[in-house]
């Protein structure tokens, strides 16, 4: 997970991106989708592309 | 460089300032409406208790104020707890209200319809209360995933 590999809390990545902890950890398990502006702010702050950090589990072709 | 210099934690003292904003929020709010709901209708009793007026209760023009209060107070900490939320916490009261509107909808008429069948009214009180059930049901079921 790309949070555990910084040794960052919920709380930390939370304030970082300027949503509430709660909402971390709804989305790391899967509870709520992010929007695009969240998801975009995600990939932003991990340096990665979004498809990177998010999977449909859809990934066959 | 900016000159700006941040800390190792700083994500975590950023959530540490808003959870301490919306405890404040909090606070505030239960300050308001004990004030409104206790401390106002207590002083009014006390000046009348030691003026000897005699009166039954709060004045009605003074509990309609103190109601309008309270139910603006609450207005002003929805408001601003809309306001200060992020997008999960939205989709929540969403959901919730959601399914709210949506069993108020159809107990309602049902409830209507049952009261004729059975020739005795039902309370108005009953959709009412289940439409509270169903979002408090929808808030637990999302918290619980």
């Amino acid at each position: 997970m790309l949070r555990a590999e910084r040794d960052w809390s919920q709380a930390e990545l939370a304030g970082r991106i300027d949503v509430s902890r709660q909402a971390i950890n709804a989305i790391e398990t899967g509870k709520h989708d992010p929007s695009l502006s969240l998801a975009f702010r995600l990939a932003r702050l991990f340096e990665q592309p979004i498809g990177e950090i998010f999977n449909d589990g859809d990934d066959d072709d | 460089m900016t000159g700006m210099t941040m800390t190792e934690r700083w994500g975590e003292q950023q959530h540490a300032a808003r959870v301490r904003q919306s405890r404040r929020r909090n606070r505030w709010l239960a300050v308001g409406v004990v004030a409104l709901l206790v401390a106002i209708p207590f002083t009014i009793g006390l000046i009348d208790g030691l003026s000897g007026a005699q009166r039954d209760g709060v004045p009605v023009p003074i509990r309609s104020g103190l109601m309008l209060g309270v139910a603006a107070l609450i207005l002003a900490y929805l408001w601003r707890s809309w306001r200060a939320a992020d997008e999960y916490h939205r989709a929540t009261a969403t959901l919730c209200l959601a399914a709210a509107g949506v069993v108020a909808l159809v107990a309602t008429p049902v409830a209507e319809m049952i009261g004729t069948m059975i020739g005795q009214p039902v309370s108005f009180e009953l959709p009412w209360a289940l439409a509270v059930v169903a979002a408090i049901g929808t808030w637990l079921r999302r918290q619980r995933g």
